[in-house]
C-alpha cells in the first residue's frame, strides 16, 4: 500500500505563525487563497518547441512545457509541494502533478496524474500525455472506471459518496488508490488555456476544488504579441498571462513571488531546465524520499537569475 | 495518388473548419508553426481519422513529422488504409 505523503506532519511549532492563523481559525466565508498574476514572455519557448519538434519523435507543446517547469519549480521550492490534512501540513514523498484536459468524445473537462513529472523528460512527458488523449478519444480514459462508478449509482447515494470521499480525503491522511490518487497525490493543477480560438486572458481567479490536496493552481493563457521594455528599448515580443493560486495556510506572497519567478523563468527558458527531448532521465528516487524539506533559495538569487530574461512595461 | 488527393481535399476541410482557419489551407501549409495545431485539434484530428477514415494510429505515429502538414498527414493515413488492405 502506497502512501503519498510524509508518516507525520510538519510540527505546529516549525509553521509560520501567519500559517497557522489560516490553517486553524479560517471558517468560511473567509478565502485563505491569495493569486498572483504575472505574464511571461514566450518567445524563446516558442523557438525552443520549434527546434525540438524538428527532432522529437513525439508533438511536443506549451503544456508539456508548463508541467515540466512546474514540477522543477516545486523541486526547487519544496515548501509548495504540500498539503493541508485536517488541520496539519504535510509534506508529499514525490512530486505529481495534476492536468486538466478536455475529453474530446465527452466534451467535458478531465484531469490527469503525471507522475514524477521533475525526473522525467520532455519527451517522456508528452508521450504520456498524448497516450491519454488518444485512449480518451477512443473513450478509453484512463479514469473512466472511475466515471462508471459513480454513475452506476443512483443519483442522490452518487453525490452522497462525491461529498463523503472528499470528506475523507480533507480529513485523513489516507494511501493512494488508483481510483483516488488524482485526489491525494498532487498540490498543484496545471491548466493551459492558450488553446487555437481563445480570447485573450486579462484576469483569471481559478476556482478552489473541494479537495484539500490540490492547494495550488497554475493557469496559463494564450499568448499575444504585446510591446515589452527589454534593455530600454520597445520590442514586440509573444506574452502569455500566468496565474498562481496559493494557500495561506501553507505559505505566503512572499514565497509565491519567489515562486513564481522561478517559474517564469522556466516556462520562458525551458533550456534552464535541463531538458533532454527524447531520452530519460537518471531517477532520483532516494533522493526525493529523504523527508526533510530543502531550505527556502535565497531571493536575491532567484531574483539575480530571473530578471536577465524578461522585463515587462504596463500593458498597452 | 488519386486516393491521397482525396484524402488530402477532406483533411484540408476538416482542418479549416475546426482551427477557423480564415486564409486558403494548402496541403503543404506548415501545420506546428502556423499554430493551427495544438492539443484540442490534434486530438480532434485523430478522434477523425480514426472513426471516418478508419486507421488506428499507434504512439509513435502522433509525431510532428507525421503531423506537420495536412500531406504527411494523409500519406500516412493512405500507408495505414495500405497496410489494412493487405
Amino acid at each position: 500500500m502506497k502512501w503519498p505523503l510524509e508518516t507525520s506532519p510538519i510540527p505546529d511549532s516549525e509553521l509560520p505563525l501567519y500559517n497557522s492563523y489560516y490553517l486553524h481559525a479560517c471558517r468560511t466565508p473567509e478565502d485563505p487563497a491569495m493569486i498572483w498574476g504575472t505574464e511571461v514572455e514566450v518567445s524563446k519557448l516558442q523557438d525552443y518547441l520549434r527546434t525540438a519538434n524538428r527532432e522529437s519523435s513525439f508533438l511536443l507543446t506549451t503544456s508539456h512545457i508548463l508541467i515540466r517547469a512546474v514540477a522543477k519549480a516545486l523541486e526547487k521550492h519544496p515548501d509548495f509541494n504540500q498539503r493541508v490534512v485536517g488541520k496539519r501540513i504535510y509534506r508529499f514523498k514525490a512530486i505529481h502533478v495534476l492536468m486538466a484536459m478536455q475529453d474530446p468524445r465527452e466534451q467535458q473537462a478531465e484531469l490527469l496524474l503525471v507522475k514524477d513529472a521533475n525526473q522525467r523528460s520532455l519527451s517522456d512527458i508528452a508521450q504520456t500525455i498524448w497516450k491519454h488523449h488518444q485512449d480518451a478519444a477512443r473513450g478509453n480514459f484512463t479514469y473512466q472506471k472511475e466515471k462508471q462508478t459513480f454513475r452506476f449509482f443512483p443519483q442522490p447515494i452518487g453525490r452522497w459518496i462525491l461529498n463523503f470521499q472528499q470528506f475523507l480525503s480533507n480529513r485523513f491522511h489516507l494511501p493512494e488508490t488508483s481510483m483516488c490518487e488524482r485526489q491525494r497525490c498532487s498540490p498543484v493543477l496545471v491548466n493551459y488555456l492558450g488553446f487555437r480560438g481563445a480570447p485573450p486572458m486579462k484576469m483569471f481567479k481559478a476556482s478552489r476544488f473541494p479537495n484539500e490536496s490540490l492547494m495550488m493552481n497554475i493557469t496559463m493563457g494564450p499568448s499575444e504579441l504585446r510591446p515589452i521594455v527589454q534593455n530600454e528599448r520597445v520590442v514586440i515580443r509573444p506574452v502569455a498571462p500566468l496565474f498562481v493560486r496559493a494557500d495561506h495556510r501553507t505559505v505566503d506572497a512572499y514565497r509565491i513571488a519567489q515562486f513564481t519567478e522561478t517559474l517564469r523563468s522556466y516556462i520562458s527558458n525551458p533550456d534552464q531546465m535541463d531538458v533532454q527531448t527524447g531520452t530519460r532521465q537518471a531517477t532520483s528516487k532516494t533522493k526525493q524520499n529523504r523527508s526533510e524539506a530543502k531550505p527556502i533559495p535565497d531571493a536575491r538569487a532567484a531574483e539575480t537569475n530571473s530578471n536577465t530574461h524578461h522585463t515587462t512595461s504596463s500593458p498597452a | 495518388m488519386e486516393i491521397i488527393d482525396t484524402i488530402e481535399h477532406e483533411l484540408t476541410g476538416f482542418i479549416a473548419k475546426r482551427a477557423q482557419v480564415d486564409y486558403p489551407l494548402k496541403p503543404d501549409t506548415d501545420l506546428l508553426e502556423e499554430g493551427i495545431l495544438d492539443s484540442l485539434m490534434m486530438m480532434d484530428l485523430v478522434a477523425h481519422l480514426e472513426s471516418q477514415h478508419h486507421v488506428s494510429l499507434g504512439d509513435r505515429d502522433l509525431s510532428p513529422r507525421h503531423f506537420r502538414t495536412v500531406s504527411c498527414l494523409a500519406a500516412l493515413v493512405a500507408q495505414k488504409q495500405d497496410s489494412l488492405n493487405h
